[in-house]
């Protein structure tokens, strides 16, 4: 006869005690081996209790982590192997020149672009390198040679001061792409002089820019200006500023584009521009506490990113070495992307 | 390559390779670093001008960098041309912040007034973290600062304040329970 024990339903295993507390916040804070994860993740699926306070513990690791995104690290100190020694009469005669042509040129200049094309030559793509390498070859390669990123007339619209804005955020965006050396110094301030220059012209699209939109700008320029001192960046940062300032001081920021400014802001008091602090603290009055209580997902400053984000361009790759970054953390992204070779630079 | 200052006893690794298995996530690599320069990072900090207590909060933070920086280090320069320069960028935004604080703020005393002076927590105060962080105790406070502001792992934590990583998991847990009673918040943590 046979046994037919088999297809009889087991009992169930008993319900396994709560965890103790610890578990829970650690497990909010992401630590844990992966069986441990799995264990509490199956108790906190069938346990309310344990499933509110686990919640809430990582709303408030959330708001915390958002704290040290605003005083993130300084990008690492660049150090060369042998340095030229130059002979001493040379640096005089610079310096008397340097000032000569300073004294020439007029004082209101634009500021000048810089050529990028041999920064794109500098890094080209090679088998086995990591994926942040790749973002970093991929966004060089992508860059035109005035210095700025194109949107490609997607869903950004024709704006490309927004596409540059949001690479320049991801190369300045600190050991997330890897040590790019010169050819990345030379792609930031060639971008960031782009949109400085950009930023300087008359232009109606601009001037239409929603507030997320320009905190993206300034949140760029401000990062920019802090890393390479760039002093034809500091007008267009805090014009930016300046505007963004008023309009907070107006109540005329919606709350869904304050994490965008509040990210704006930050980078804006790490580059010392006068008056961030001030502002950030008018901002953090505004900001509605059920925002950050309910985690609501700040909306992208762009309508259809997400879209656009499926594609591996460069404003996804972009996406993807910012997305730890608090305003950006919480776009769904879609399947993991990674450029290949030569192939995913244009 | 090798750090000059110091010859590798055999089977050791050099610095560039404890770098280097750090970008690849060796947990035995990290301890490694701290262990083997904690104490001249301290000294070349202390002959810097800092006090005792400075030379050991830039030298934590110091290491916060380098394990912030694992992932973009290069072998280009010897490894402690590297690591001095983070010293010593590490102690010029402690004095620049010092200075700061002082010509603003009156300095993090006054800021740890200003929160202690908040009289009750209403709901536009549940917004200002760093206050309630700053009315932490220190032990709290700064496993909070390195684990969650600064998002290290409980691991890298335990390393750089030297106690087990079991306390920086409990330590986590109370300091989050006290964050939320500051913050005006029910704690419903048993």
């Amino acid at each position: 006869m046979r046994d037919l024990s088999i297809n009889r339903p087991r009992a169930l295993p008993p319900e396994p005690a709560c965890p103790p507390g610890a578990d829970l916040t650690a497990h909010a804070h992401g630590e844990g081996d992966v069986g441990r994860r799995a264990a509490l993740a199956r108790h906190l699926l069938s346990c309310t209790p344990c499933r509110g306070r686990h919640d809430a513990d990582a709303r408030l690791l959330l708001e915390l982590r958002a704290l040290g995104a605003a005083r993130s690290l300084p990008p690492p100190p660049l150090l060369h192997a042998a340095r030229r020694r130059w002979p001493a009469y040379i640096p005089p005669v610079a310096a008397a020149v340097m000032i000569g042509l300073a004294l020439l040129l007029p004082s209101t200049r634009e500021p000048r672009p810089v050529r990028v094309t041999e920064a794109a030559k500098m890094l080209r793509p090679q088998p086995g390198r990591g994926a942040g390498e790749e973002r970093l070859a991929q966004l060089l390669g992508a860059q035109a040679p005035d210095g700025h990123w194109d949107a490609e007339d997607g869903p950004l619209g024709a704006d490309d001061a927004c596409a540059t804005g949001v690479v320049l955020l991801a190369l300045l965006h600190e050991g997330a792409l890897g040590a790019g050396g010169e050819a990345l110094e030379l792609a930031v301030r060639s971008g960031s002089r782009w949109l400085a220059g950009r930023l300087a012209t008359p232009d109606a699209a601009l001037h239409a820019l929603a507030p997320a939109q320009r905190a993206v700008l300034l949140a760029a320029l401000a990062r920019s200006l802090r890393t390479n001192g760039d002093p034809t960046l500091a007008r267009p940062s805090a014009a930016l500023l300046d505007d963004l300032t008023t309009r907070l001081a107006q109540g005329r920021i919606e709350p869904a584009a304050m994490p965008w400014v509040d990210y704006a802001l930050a980078a804006a008091e790490a580059a010392d521009l006068r008056g961030a602090r001030a502002a950030r603290r008018e901002l953090l009055t505004q900001l509605p506490s059920a925002m950050l209580a309910q985690q609501a997902l700040p909306p992208s400053p762009y309508p259809d990113v997400t879209a656009v984000a499926l594609d591996c361009t460069p404003l996804r790759s972009a996406i993807e070495v910012l997305r730890e970054e608090p305003p950006v953390r919480t776009l769904a992204l879609g399947p993991a992307c990674r450029p290949v070779g030569r192939a995913a630079a244009r | 390559m090798a750090s000059p200052l110091r010859p590798l006893p055999s089977g050791e690794l050099s610095d560039h390779e404890l770098l280097r298995a750090m970008a690849a996530e060796d947990p035995t690599a990290f301890p490694a670093l701290v262990e083997r320069w904690r104490s001249r990072v301290v000294n070349f900090l202390l002959s810097r001008g800092a006090d005792h207590a400075s030379a050991e909060d830039c030298a934590q933070e110091t290491f916060v960098r380098v394990y912030g920086y694992r992932h973009a280090y290069r072998p280009e320069a010897p490894f402690t041309a590297f690591l001095f320069t983070v010293a010593r960028n590490a102690l010029l935004d402690w004095k620049r912040r010092r200075a700061r604080h002082r010509d603003r703020e009156g300095g993090e005393e006054a800021l740890a007034g200003c929160a202690a002076a908040a009289p009750a927590v209403g709901p536009w105060e549940r917004l200002d973290l760093e206050a309630a962080v700053l009315r932490l105790p220190r032990r709290l406070g700064e496993v909070v600062e390195l684990g969650a502001v600064r998002g290290l792992p409980y691991q890298v934590v335990a390393i750089l304040l030297g106690i087990p990583e079991g306390t920086v998991k409990s330590r986590m847990h109370h300091a989050v329970r006290e964050l939320r009673r500051l913050l005006g918040g029910e704690d419903t943590h048993a």
